[in-house]
C-alpha cells in the first residue's frame, strides 16, 4: 500500500470473543492523517468493538494498537485518550449530571480533576489551564451553535443536541485520532450540515477521522475510503464506490439487517 | 421467657425530650429513707441475652430476700438494670449513665470486653466496679477501683493441673486447645501449671474454631501417648472431639474446664462422657445445700434450669456483696460514695455468700484477685457428680 | 452532665465516620463497606503509637490516620477496578481478614482489646475539651466532603458516578481518583478511631464489626445517600436512638427486639418512604441521576 500520509493509527492482528461470539477477528487497518475512514457493516458486525479496542475501553485478546508507531494495547483508556485517541458513543454518552460546558471541560487534556493534590491547591498554572479549557469548551460549543446551551442540564437537551455536545466534548482532545460512532443518527438535516462540516475541517487539519455510519448516503461524500466489516472481520477495504458497488457486500447488508 | 426481672430504673421524661428530662429527674418523695442503690450492667438484648437476663433474675430474687428480711438497717436494697449487650460502646454508655445519671456508688458488670471497657469509667468517676463473671487475667491490672469476684481465668487451669499431678499422679499430659484468645490463654496457664508441679505436657495441640473433625490432632495425641488429655475447648466442639478420641482409641483420662459442665455434653456423648473430669468454679447442690434449693427456686419459678448456673449464682450473691459493703458504711456512718463502697470491699474482710461461700479479695500491688475454690465433677451414670474440692 | 455529653461525643465522631463513608459510598458510588476497620485501624495504631511507640498522645491520631490511609491503599489498589457486588465481597473479606489480624496479634491485646490507653484530655471538663475538639474535626470533615464533591475533583467524581467507562474514554484516570476518595475517606475514619482510643481508653476487635458498617450505612441513608448535611443527623439520631429507647421500662423481650431491628428497620422505613433521607433533597450534587427520566 503505498500510502501517500503516514499512516497514524495501525492494528494488528486484533482479536476479541466475548463467549462464543467473535466481535474482532484478526482485524488489521491503518488510519492515515487527513483522511476520513468509512466503516460499515450490518448491525453486531463489530463496529462499536472495533472503537473500543482500539481506545482501550475493552481489553484486546490478541493482537496489537499502535499509535505513531508505539504500542500501546496495554495501556489503560485513560492513557490513551492522552495520547491523543478521542471518540464519541453511539448513545452519546453525556453525564446527565453536568452541566453542558461541563461535560467538555471534564474532556479538556489539562483538567486536574483527578489529582487530588492539584485540585487542592490550585497552583496559578493551574488556575489558568482551567481558564484556558473554559475558553476553549465554549468555542467548542459555539463551533457547533450550541453556545446558549452551556449552562443547561443534558436532560434539557434533544437527542439531536446531545450529539452535537457529544461531538464538541471529543473535539476539546486535540490529538491526531478522532473515532466518530454514529455521529449523524438522529440528527436533524440541518444539524447534520453542521456536522459534516466539522468532520471535513478536523480531518483537512491532519486529524485521522474514523466514522461508523449506517447513513451510507452521506458517508460516501465524507469519507475517501471505506471499510466493509462483517462477523468482526475487515471483509473489504477500498474507495466507497468499489464497497458500495460489490454485490456481494450488498447482499451481506442489506441481508444482514433483515 | 417468665416474668420480668423487677426493673428500679427510674421512669424518665419521652422520647423527644429524653435528654431535657434526664437533667431534671424526678425525685421520690422523702418520707421514708431513701433506698440503697446499685447498679448491674448486663447483656438484656442481643446475642448473650438468655445469660444477662438470667444473671438478672438472680439477683432480683436475691434482693427480694435481703429486702424481706428487712433490706440493709432498714432501708431498702435496689438495683438499677442496664443493658450492655454485651458490646463494649454500649457498655460504655451504660456505665457512664449508672456513674453520672443514676449515681450508684457501685455497679455489677460481666463479660470480659464490657469490664474491660468501662473500666476508665469507673476509675475516672470513683464507682466501684465489680466484675461477676468475666474470666480474662487482665481484668485483675484494669486500675484503683476495679475488682472481681469471680476466679479469673489462671485459677481453674493452675488447680486443675497441679491437682492432675499430685493428687491423680499423672505425669504426661496431652493438652489439646482452641485457637482463639481464651483456648490460647487458657491452653498456656494449664500448660506451666503442670510442668511447675513436676509433670511433662507431651503434645501440645491447637484446633481452629470452625473444626469439626480432629483426627489429625488425635493421631498426633495418640503417638505421644499421654496419660491425661486436657481440653482447652468451647461447648460446641466438646461432645465430638470426646467422641472421635474414643474412636480413634484414645482411652485416657479426658478432663477440661468448667466449660464442659454443660446438659449438651452429657446429651451428646451418651455412655461416651462416663468419666469425664470437669472443674467447676461454684459450688453444687452437694458442696451447699443452699445451691439446691436455688436450683428448686428455678423449677418453681421458669420450669428450668438456669442458662449458665454458676454465673447466676455468683450474681445471685452479688447483692449480697452490695448489702454487705452499704452495711459497712452505714454502720461506720460513712456516706455510702464509690471511694467508701471501695474501702468497704477492701476492709471488710472475707465475705460469706450463700451460694459461692467464702469470698476473698485479694488486693496487692495493683492485682485484684480472687482466690476460691475449685470444684471436680465427674461423669458418672449420665449425670456430673462431685469428685473433689481443691481448696485455694 | 457526663452522660448526655458523653451520647454528644460519639455523635460526633459519628458523624466524621458516616460523613467519610457517605464520600465513598454516596458520592462516589462505590459499594465498600470496610470504613469499621479503617475506623478500627487508626484507633489501634493511634494507641499503639502513645503506649509503645512514645509518640506524645497529641500526635498520636496522625499515626492512625496515616495506618488507615495506607490499609486502603491496600485494599483499593487491587480492587477498584473491579465494581458493585463484587467490591462489596472484596471490602467484606479486607474486613474480616483485618479483624482477624487484630485478633491474633497478641502485642496489641488480640481478642480481648488493648486497655490502658492514655487519654487526650484529663480532669473533670475532659469530655467537654474532647467533644470541642472532635466537633472542630468533624466540622472540617463535612467541610472536606463538600468540598471534595463541588470543585474540579468533585465533578470528576460526580461524572464518574454517571457514566465510569465515558470519562475514562475521555482521559480521566478513574482508578486515581477511586482510590483518592477511599484513602480520604480511610483517613478520615482513621482520625475518628484516633480520637475514641484516646477518650475511651480501652480499643476491642468487636468494636469494629461488620454490624457498624451497617450502623453507618443507617447514618448515611438516615441522614440523606449523597448529601453533606445529612451525616450529623443521621449519626446523632443512630447514636442517640437506641440510648432513649433504654430509658423507656420495656421488659427485656421487647425491648431486644426493637433494639434488634432499630437499624435494619430505620434503613427499610428510609428506604421506602424517604429515600432521599431527612437531608438528601433530589437535586443534591450528582442526584439527578435519580431525577433524570
Amino acid at each position: 500500500m503505498a500510502a501517500e500520509r503516514a499512516a497514524i493509527l495501525r492494528l494488528e492482528g486484533l482479536e476479541k470473543r466475548f463467549g462464543g461470539v467473535v466481535a474482532a477477528d484478526r482485524l488489521s487497518l491503518s488510519l492515515r492523517a487527513g483522511e476520513v475512514l468509512g466503516v460499515v457493516g450490518p448491525n453486531g458486525a463489530g463496529k462499536s468493538t472495533l472503537f473500543n479496542l482500539i481506545c482501550g475501553s475493552i481489553p484486546a485478546d490478541a493482537g496489537s494498537v499502535l499509535l505513531e508507531g508505539r504500542d500501546i494495547s496495554r495501556l489503560a483508556a485513560h492513557r490513551r485518550a492522552r495520547l491523543g485517541i478521542s471518540r464519541t458513543w453511539q448513545h452519546v454518552r453525556l453525564f446527565p449530571s453536568l452541566s453542558v460546558l461541563d461535560n467538555l471541560v471534564m474532556s479538556g487534556q489539562s483538567y486536574p480533576g483527578e489529582s487530588l493534590l492539584a485540585a487542592l491547591f490550585r497552583p496559578p498554572a493551574l488556575r489558568r489551564a482551567m481558564a484556558q479549557m473554559t475558553r476553549a469548551a465554549e468555542a467548542a460549543l459555539e463551533a457547533v451553535g450550541m453556545s446558549h446551551r452551556a449552562g443547561h442540564r443534558v436532560a434539557e437537551l434533544s437527542y439531536g443536541q446531545q450529539k452535537l455536545v457529544g461531538l464538541a466534548r471529543a473535539l476539546m482532545n486535540e490529538g491526531p485520532v478522532l473515532l466518530l460512532d454514529e455521529p449523524l443518527a438522529g440528527v436533524d438535516p440541518r444539524n447534520q450540515i453542521t456536522m459534516r462540516a466539522i468532520i471535513d475541517r478536523e480531518a483537512a487539519r491532519g486529524r485521522a477521522v474514523c466514522v461508523i455510519e449506517h447513513n451510507i448516503g452521506v458517508l460516501r461524500e465524507l469519507a475517501a475510503r471505506m471499510v466493509f466489516m462483517f462477523a468482526g472481520r475487515a471483509e473489504a477495504e477500498g474507495p466507497p464506490a468499489a464497497i458500495l458497488g460489490d454485490p456481494r457486500l450488498r447482499r451481506i447488508y442489506f441481508g444482514g439487517t433483515a | 421467657m417468665g416474668n420480668a426481672p423487677r426493673i428500679t430504673r427510674r421512669t424518665l421524661g419521652g422520647l423527644a425530650l429524653g435528654a431535657a428530662a434526664l437533667a431534671a429527674p424526678a425525685r421520690l418523695a422523702r418520707a421514708q429513707q431513701p433506698p440503697l442503690r446499685f447498679g448491674v450492667l448486663l447483656p438484656m438484648t442481643g446475642r448473650a441475652a438468655f445469660f444477662g437476663n438470667d444473671q438478672i433474675a438472680a439477683t432480683s430474687w436475691a434482693l427480694e430476700r435481703i429486702n424481706a428480711a428487712g433490706g440493709v438497717a432498714g432501708r431498702r436494697l435496689e438495683m438499677v438494670t442496664i443493658d450492655s449487650q454485651a458490646d463494649p460502646q454500649t457498655g460504655i454508655n451504660g456505665a457512664t449513665r449508672l456513674a453520672t445519671v443514676d449515681r450508684v456508688p457501685l455497679f455489677f458488670v460481666s463479660w470480659s470486653a464490657v469490664v474491660n471497657a468501662v473500666a476508665p469509667v469507673a476509675n475516672r468517676e470513683r464507682v466501684l466496679q465489680i466484675s461477676s463473671g468475666a474470666t480474662a487475667p487482665g481484668i485483675a491490672r484494669l486500675g484503683e477501683y476495679v475488682f472481681t469476684m469471680y476466679p479469673l481465668a489462671d485459677v481453674e487451669g493452675i488447680a486443675a493441673a497441679t491437682w492432675h499431678v499430685r493428687s491423680m499422679n499423672r505425669r504426661r499430659a496431652g493438652v489439646l486447645y482452641i485457637n482463639n484468645e481464651s483456648g490460647i490463654d487458657g491452653a498456656r496457664v494449664y500448660r506451666d501449671a503442670f510442668q511447675a508441679a513436676g509433670g511433662q505436657v507431651v503434645a501440645y495441640e491447637a484446633y481452629d474454631p470452625r473444626a469439626t473433625d480432629f483426627t489429625g490432632v488425635l493421631l498426633r495425641l495418640r503417638t505421644a501417648n499421654p496419660d491425661i488429655l486436657w481440653i482447652q475447648g468451647d461447648v460446641p466442639e466438646i461432645p465430638a472431639l470426646v467422641s472421635q478420641a474414643r474412636r480413634l482409641g484414645l482411652n485416657q483420662t479426658v478432663a477440661t474446664t468448667s466449660i464442659g459442665q454443660n446438659n449438651r455434653v452429657l446429651e451428646q456423648l451418651g455412655p461416651a462422657a462416663e468419666g469425664l473430669l470437669v472443674t467447676s468454679l461454684a459450688p453444687g447442690p452437694q458442696d451447699r445445700p443452699a445451691v439446691g434449693a436455688y436450683i428448686e427456686e428455678w423449677r418453681r419459678r421458669e420450669s428450668r434450669q438456669p442458662n449458665g448456673l454458676p454465673f447466676t449464682q455468683y450474681f445471685y450473691d452479688a447483692a449480697f456483696v452490695a448489702a454487705s459493703l452499704f452495711g459497712w458504711t452505714l454502720q461506720r456512718n460513712l456516706p455510702p460514695s464509690g471511694e467508701n463502697m471501695r474501702r468497704a470491699l477492701v476492709e471488710h474482710g472475707p465475705f460469706d455468700l450463700p451460694l459461692t461461700g467464702e469470698l476473698r479479695i485479694d488486693v496487692a500491688e495493683g492485682r485484684h484477685t480472687v482466690r476460691k475454690p475449685v470444684y471436680v465433677l465427674q461423669v458418672r451414670d449420665g449425670a456430673f457428680r462431685p469428685h473433689a474440692t481443691i481448696g485455694v | 452532665m457526663e452522660y448526655v455529653l458523653t451520647i454528644l461525643a460519639l455523635i460526633v465522631l459519628w458523624t466524621i465516620l458516616s460523613a467519610s463513608f457517605n464520600l465513598v459510598i454516596g458520592f462516589a458510588g462505590l459499594l465498600i463497606v470496610a470504613q469499621p476497620l479503617f475506623y478500627g485501624i487508626g484507633a489501634y495504631a493511634t494507641a499503639a503509637a502513645a503506649m509503645f511507640l512514645g509518640v506524645p498522645v497529641p500526635l498520636a491520631p496522625l499515626l492512625g490516620i496515616l495506618a488507615a490511609l495506607l490499609a486502603s491503599i491496600v485494599l483499593s489498589v487491587p480492587c477498584v477496578r473491579v465494581s458493585g457486588d463484587y467490591l462489596l465481597i472484596a471490602s467484606i473479606g479486607f474486613l474480616l481478614a483485618g479483624l482477624q489480624v487484630i485478633r491474633n496479634t497478641e502485642s496489641i491485646g488480640g481478642a480481648g482489646g488493648l486497655a490502658h490507653i492514655p487519654a487526650l484530655f484529663e480532669g473533670p471538663n475532659r469530655t467537654l475539651w474532647f467533644l470541642l475538639v472532635s466537633g472542630a474535626f468533624a466540622a472540617a470533615t463535612l467541610w472536606l466532603v463538600r468540598w471534595l464533591v463541588s470543585g474540579d475533583f468533585g465533578r470528576a467524581v460526580v461524572a464518574m458516578r454517571d457514566d465510569e467507562e465515558a470519562l475514562a474514554g475521555l482521559g480521566r484516570d478513574v482508578l486515581r481518583i477511586k482510590v483518592f476518595l477511599v484513602a480520604v475517606s480511610a483517613g478520615c475514619a482513621g482520625l475518628a478511631g484516633g480520637l475514641y482510643a484516646l477518650h475511651f481508653q480501652f480499643v476491642s476487635p468487636d468494636q469494629f464489626e461488620l454490624l457498624h458498617a451497617a450502623m453507618m450505612l443507617a447514618c448515611v441513608i438516615v441522614g440523606g445517600i449523597g448529601s453533606t448535611l445529612g451525616p450529623p443527623v443521621g449519626a446523632a439520631i443512630v447514636i442517640a436512638l437506641p440510648q432513649l429507647i433504654t430509658m423507656l421500662e420495656m421488659p427485656p423481650a421487647v425491648m431486644a427486639a426493637i433494639q434488634g431491628m432499630l437499624f435494619t428497620g430505620l434503613v427499610i422505613a428510609f428506604l421506602f418512604l424517604r429515600p432521599q433521607g431527612l437531608f438528601g433533597s433530589a437535586a443534591a450534587v450528582g442526584g439527578s441521576r435519580v431525577e433524570a427520566k
